[in-house]
This record gives structure tokens, sequence and C-alpha cells, in this order.
């Protein structure tokens, strides 16, 4: 303890080299964890994005991609899937529930789901935890409902007003000022992109859109009559269309399930379904049901092992990354082994001195190794301090761009193990210098040679 | 034989890569208390000599027996120990770590041996109170204590070299040119108090100067040309 004490002073004498090497540590430190953390919570909260849904299927496209866009809200689908096929699978006897949602809208670069309201009764995450709403309800014609961080940010409660937008930028062009949805209910937070998501009817987005040319004078219609207060005329206003009876039927008897037996659709086409089975083991049979469907191209994924796919995709990047932390650490533990190497010449005199008063040349080896080993450690500790200020800071970029939380949790195992890598790291490079004054004290003995 | 503080017999040194040793002396002796002066002309080996009785190097054949240790048969490790309990350095020059505080430059020597601490205790004062004692004694204001010690002046740093080396009373003290950077008034008292509290605490002290003017404060004094055989000694002789 004498010795380090001796070792802290002799540094703090040295002070401006000791903080640039110190600095040099614990950047890579930082980086060095920050891979490992980054990673791991991703990962965690990615698994915890979705659970219960045992298929999802969209238009035929790579099945990493159909999960980051039905899931995350990341990317475009490549191509929509018509509202019959839909019918086809919800209809098929294996499966006991299904959800469509239709893509593509933003508001200030909020994703808009366009869904059933059964959405939120099936949609599962974490483990096996339900939607739940903080308050009000789900949405019915006209209405919307909104994520835990949308309403934060945008400052939305249930009464409120919103203008959906076309296209998923936050800058948009085609604004439906005409169309305000009005804000029937607002989730409870999840830390999932579900707190991101604004949640609509699919036949709200349609009239929004205005797909076809019946819809687009539907759009026209509605823009004159359809205010947003008198929702229950809107279903009045549509009935001279060819759906619109039905629309009529929903409100009168909020039968959501009143869309699967309808032969006029609420909106031609939707991005993907989701899909709980009766059996969850036949889920690999059904998928490969889905897959080889005839009448249109189709990719439908369990969510789990599409996760899976997705890791070893990025396994790769993130062990790049972690070798290039490593050469980061090495790099900062040459710098130190540099300075120190540098301050030994100027310290013979110091050397000479110790040795005079009794310390042996262990000892001289001793404090090297220390102070060696203080520079470690400290550059260790600030590298952890400078991961949590990042992870802090970072954060609330993380849950805006990927819907994400990241938790400010202790340190892991793995943390731990890298922590313990750099050092022994350390220590072995403590001994190059220490091997360096040891030699140079025996040799010298009192001789103050400079 | 017990008064005999230092005594070597047919010691033998060679500094690595020379062909002739720079120590070769056939008889050393320095009784207990005794305050010897060291002189010899540059080269000739006292600076040398001085690591060999502070047990820093080793001698390569005879003996050399301190304080009844005979230095020889002991390992680098226990002649460590050795000079930490036993013995009192003073350079010519730069004896303080610059970035400790002067009263801890001082307790440095007690951080480094037990015994020092013990032979403190047995007297019923503590280290601190010791080092405040010598300090005052030697002239260091305490304001200065708490100073680091590279703000010291040259004269007041080997001062405080001193009560670093005095400090739990060892038994011996060596002093290689400590003066030689001081003005003539600061060498007499540097001396005179140095001398003193030899005397007081039965310390011998091995003393070593160019400057002749000193010769006064010693017992004695030896040439190290006159015992030493080595080859540095016939150079500085031609
Ligand atoms: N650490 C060392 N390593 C190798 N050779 C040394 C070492 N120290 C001294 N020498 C050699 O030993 C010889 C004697 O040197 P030493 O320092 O003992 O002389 P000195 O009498 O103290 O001289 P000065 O009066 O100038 O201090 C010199 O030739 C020197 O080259
Ligand atoms: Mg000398």
């Amino acid at each position: 303890m004498r010795i380090a004490k001796l070792a802290a002073a002799s540094l703090l004498s040295r002070k401006s080299n000791a903080v640039l090497t110190l600095m040099a540590i614990a950047i890579s430190v930082m980086l060095l964890l920050g891979v490992e953390r980054v990673s791991q919570e991703t990962r965690s909260g990615f698994a915890n994005t979705i659970s219960g849904t045992d298929l999802i299927v969209g238009a035929r496209s790579g099945s990493v991609n159909l999960l980051l866009y039905s899931v995350f809200h990341i990317g475009n689908p490549t191509n929509n899937i018509t509202w019959e096929t839909y019918q086809h699978w919800a209809n098929n006897s294996q499966v006991a529930w299904s959800v469509p949602i239709a893509l593509g809208d933003s508001v200030r670069g909020y994703p808009v789901v366009a869904t059933e309201p059964t959405f939120f009764e099936h949609f599962r995450y974490a483990q096996q935890q339900s939607l739940t709403f903080a308050s009000g309800q789900a949405f019915q014609r006209g209405e919307a409902v909104v994520g835990a961080e949308v309403a934060r940010q945008l400052n939305l409660q249930v009464g409120s007003d919103l203008v959906i937008a076309h296209g998923t930028g936050s800058v948009s062009f085609h604004e439906h000022d005409d169309h305000p949805m009005h804000i029937a209910g607002v989730l409870e937070r999840t830390g999932t992109p579900v707190d991101q998501a604004i949640y609509v009817g699919l036949r709200d987005l349609d009239i929004m859109h205005g797909g076809t040319d019946d819809h687009a004078h539907d759009d026209h219609d509605s823009d004159s009559h359809d205010a947003h207060e008198h929702g229950e005329h809107a279903g009045h206003e549509h009935d001279a269309h060819e759906h619109g009876a039905h629309e009529h039927d929903e409100h009168e008897s909020h039968e959501h399930t009143a869309y699967e037996h309808d032969a006029q659709p609420p909106i031609p086409g939707i991005s993907a379904f989701f899909v709980g089975l009766q059996s969850k083991p036949r889920a690999i049979f059904m998928q490969r049901e889905i897959n080889t469907y005839r009448e249109e191209p189709l990719t439908a994924i369990m969510p789990g092992s599409t996760l899976h796919e997705l890791w070893r995709t990025l396994s790769g990047f993130e062990r790049a990354l972690s070798v290039v932390s490593g050469f980061v650490l090495l790099a900062g533990l040459l710098g130190m082994l540099a300075t120190i190497l540098a301050s030994l010449r100027e310290r013979r005199r110091e050397m000479a001195v110790l040795r005079s008063i009794g310390a042996g040349p262990g000892t001289i080896f001793t404090l090297l190794v220390s102070e060696t080993m203080v520079l470690t450690l400290a550059g260790m500790a600030v590298g952890v301090g400078l991961l949590y200020g990042f992870i802090f800071t970072l954060a609330p970029w993380i849950q805006s761009s990927f819907g994400i939380v990241v938790e400010l949790s202790g340190i892991s195992n793995a943390e731990w193990l890298r922590l313990a890598i750099v050092f022994v790291a350390g220590f072995f490079i403590s001994l190059i210098p220490a091997w360096r004054a040891y030699r140079n004290s025996l040799s010298d003995g009192l001789s103050m040679r400079v | 034989m017990a008064t005999l503080c230092i005594r070597g017999q047919q010691i033998k040194f060679c500094w690595p890569r020379q062909s002739q040793p720079t120590i070769d002396i056939a008889e050393l002796a320095i009784k207990s208390g005794e305050r010897i002066l060291l002189r010899g002309p540059s080269g000739s080996g006292k600076s040398t000599l001085l690591s060999l009785l502070a047990g820093v190097h080793a001698v390569q054949s005879g003996t050399l027996t301190v304080l009844d240790k005979d230095l020889s048969q002991l390992s680098q490790r226990k002649r460590d120990k050795f000079r930490a309990d036993h013995i009192g350095y003073i350079f010519q020059q730069f004896n303080l770590l610059p970035y400790l505080s002067v009263i801890q430059n001082v307790l440095l020597a007690i951080d480094f041996s037990k015994s020092r601490g013990q032979r403190l205790n047995e007297r019923n004062t503590s280290a601190r109170a010791e080092s405040e004692r010598l300090l005052t004694r030697l002239g260091i204001a305490s304001e200065l204590w708490e100073k680091p010690a590279g703000n010291l002046s040259v004269g007041q740093q080997q001062r405080v070299a001193a009560a670093r080396a005095l400090i739990g009373a060892p038994e011996l003290i060596i002093a290689d040119e400590p003066t030689s950077a001081l003005d003539t008034d600061a060498r007499d008292t540097f001396l005179n108090l140095l001398n003193e509290e030899c005397e007081q605490q039965n310390i011998t002290l091995v003393f070593v100067t160019h400057d002749t003017t000193l010769s006064h404060h010693f017992d004695r004094i030896v040439e190290l040309a006159q015992i030493n055989q080595g080859t540095s000694i016939e150079g500085g002789e031609a």
C-alpha cells in the first residue's frame, strides 16, 4: 500500500502525461465495453419486441426485411398483399387469430400502423405481455391510438387531434390536414417500437390514400362532409359507395370481426399480417404452406428464428467492432508503455534516492508495476464512467431510432471479463518498464547517472 | 572487535565490463562512533566503496563486516533491509523526492524500515514528532514542512536529507560529498549540526569530501589512495 501511494504521488507529479495516458486507456475501455453493451442491449431489446406471434406473413421478400418493417417499422415493404389473400389465410383452420397491418405513413417521423382493433388483443411483447391502455381505448372509425413515446413527444392526450401525412419521412409533402384523427387511446409504455407508433383503422388509412378511383372519390366526398367530430356520419356518407354499408355495420354493432366476412375489403392491400396458430408446433408446416402459396408470392417467418438470423448477420459486425476496439486498447496500452519508459530516463535519480533509503530492486520493480496498474485501473474506472455517460446520452436516440429502451444496468459478466482482460493486459505491459527499472537500479546502484 | 563498526579484509570490487577492480583494499577498520573523512581523487572509487559499505553492491571477494554483519554473506534483499534499518545515506545533491512534502520525505525512511520506527517507540516518541524535532534542529522552519521538497533551496534540501538519514537513529551515516553544493558558511553549519546529532546518538559517520577546510570536523582522515590497490588509483597517481 505504501508503494501504491508512492506510485500515485509520483504519477501526480507527472500529471499531464498521466492524464493523457489515462484518457487513452479510458476511451479504449469505453469502446471495448460499449460494443459489448450495445450489442447485448439491442439483442435483448429486439428479443423483447414481439412474442406470442407464431408467424408474420408479407409479400415475398427477405425474411429479415419482413421482420424489420413489420415489427420494428424500419424500412418499407417491397409489395402489398391483396385483401383476398389475407382473407384466404385468415380463414385457414390452423389459424387461431390474425391481424393485418398496412404501413407507409408517418406523423413527424413516427410510423403510422393501420390495423384492426384486434391488434391490441393479440399483440404480445417481452414475456407474453399484452398491450394495455394508459388511458382511453382501442380506436374506431376516424380515431387513432398512440404509443407512449408518441403521446409524450407530440403532447397528445385522449381527445387530441392528429394530422396524418403520406410517406415515412419526417418531412412530408402530402399532409392530409383535412383528415385529422381523433385520439381514442394512449398505450402504456412497453420499451418496444410500439411506443413509437400511431395506430389507426385500415379503412381510415385507405380513405386518406384514396388508393383506387373509388377511394379517391371517397376522399373528396369526405373532405367536405366528413368532419372528425361527426365520425358517426362518416359511415352514412359512405353508404353510397361500395363498401360503405359495411362500415356502417361495423359502427352500429362494434363488431370488429365484421371485416373477415366482408366481401368488400376495407383496404385493397395490406403490408403484412400477424398470425397466431391453434397449435404452435405446426408453425413450420404452416410456414412452408404459405411460402408455396400459388395465388400470390408470400413470405412467412417465425419471428424467433428470424431474430436469430438477424443476430448471425450482426454478430459478424459485432466481432469486427470488438477486434477494432481490441486494437484501440492495444494502442492505448502501448501509449502508456511509451510514456512510462520515457519517464524512466528522467527518474534514475528518484530510483537512486529510493535505493539509498533501503528500497531493493524488487521494490523498484513493484513500484513501476503499481504505477502502471494505478494508471490502468484509473483508466478502466474512467472508461466505465464514460460508457455510462454515453449510454445515458445515447439512450433517447436509440429509443427514437429503433424503439428500443436501453437500460442503465450494472456491469454484466461479459463486461467484467473484458475488464479483466484489460487488467491482465495492463499487468503484462507493466512488467516491461518494471523490468527495465529493475535492471537499471541493479547496475546504477546509488550513482545518479542522468 | 565489537567496537568496530566497519571491518573489511581483502575486499575487491570490479564494475561490470571493466578489466581491473575499482576497489582492492587489504584492510579497512572504522570504530563505532568514529567520524571519518574519506578522501581521494576523482574516479578513485570513493563512491564505489560507499555503495559497498551501504550494501548496494556486494564485494566480489574478501569479507566486509558492517555492524557485525558480514555483508558478503547476505542476499541482495537482506542487504537492502540492512541498509534501510541501520544506515543513513546522504548524496551530493537531489536527495529528496520533489513531489513529496518535506516531512513526507523525512518519514519515507521510517516507511521503509520497521526497526527505525520501533527505536522511536522505545524512546517514547512518534515518527512525526521526531522528524519535526530533527527538522527544527537542522533549521528548517515549520512553514516549509508541508511544502513540496522541490521548492526548497539546495542547502535546505541537504539539511532535510540529513534529517531523513538521522531519523530513527541508524548506527551508521554515509555521506557522499553532501556539502559540495553549499557555500562555506553553510558547510560548517551543516557539519556542526550533523556532528552534534551523531555524537548525541553515538552514530558512526563516513563522510566524503574534496574540501580540505572541513578536516577539523573529523576524528580521522582516510586517504583512499593509501589503502586501495585498485587500478583507478594508479591512473590517478600517474
Ligand atoms: N554504476 C557504475 N557502473 C559502472 N561503472 C561505474 C559505476 N559507478 C562508477 N563506476 C566506475 O568506477 C570508477 C570509480 O568511480 P567512483 O564514482 O567510485 O569514483 P569517485 O571517487 O566517487 O569519484 P568522484 O570524486 O568524481 O565522485 C570509475 O572509473 C567509474 O567509471
Ligand atoms: Mg563519487
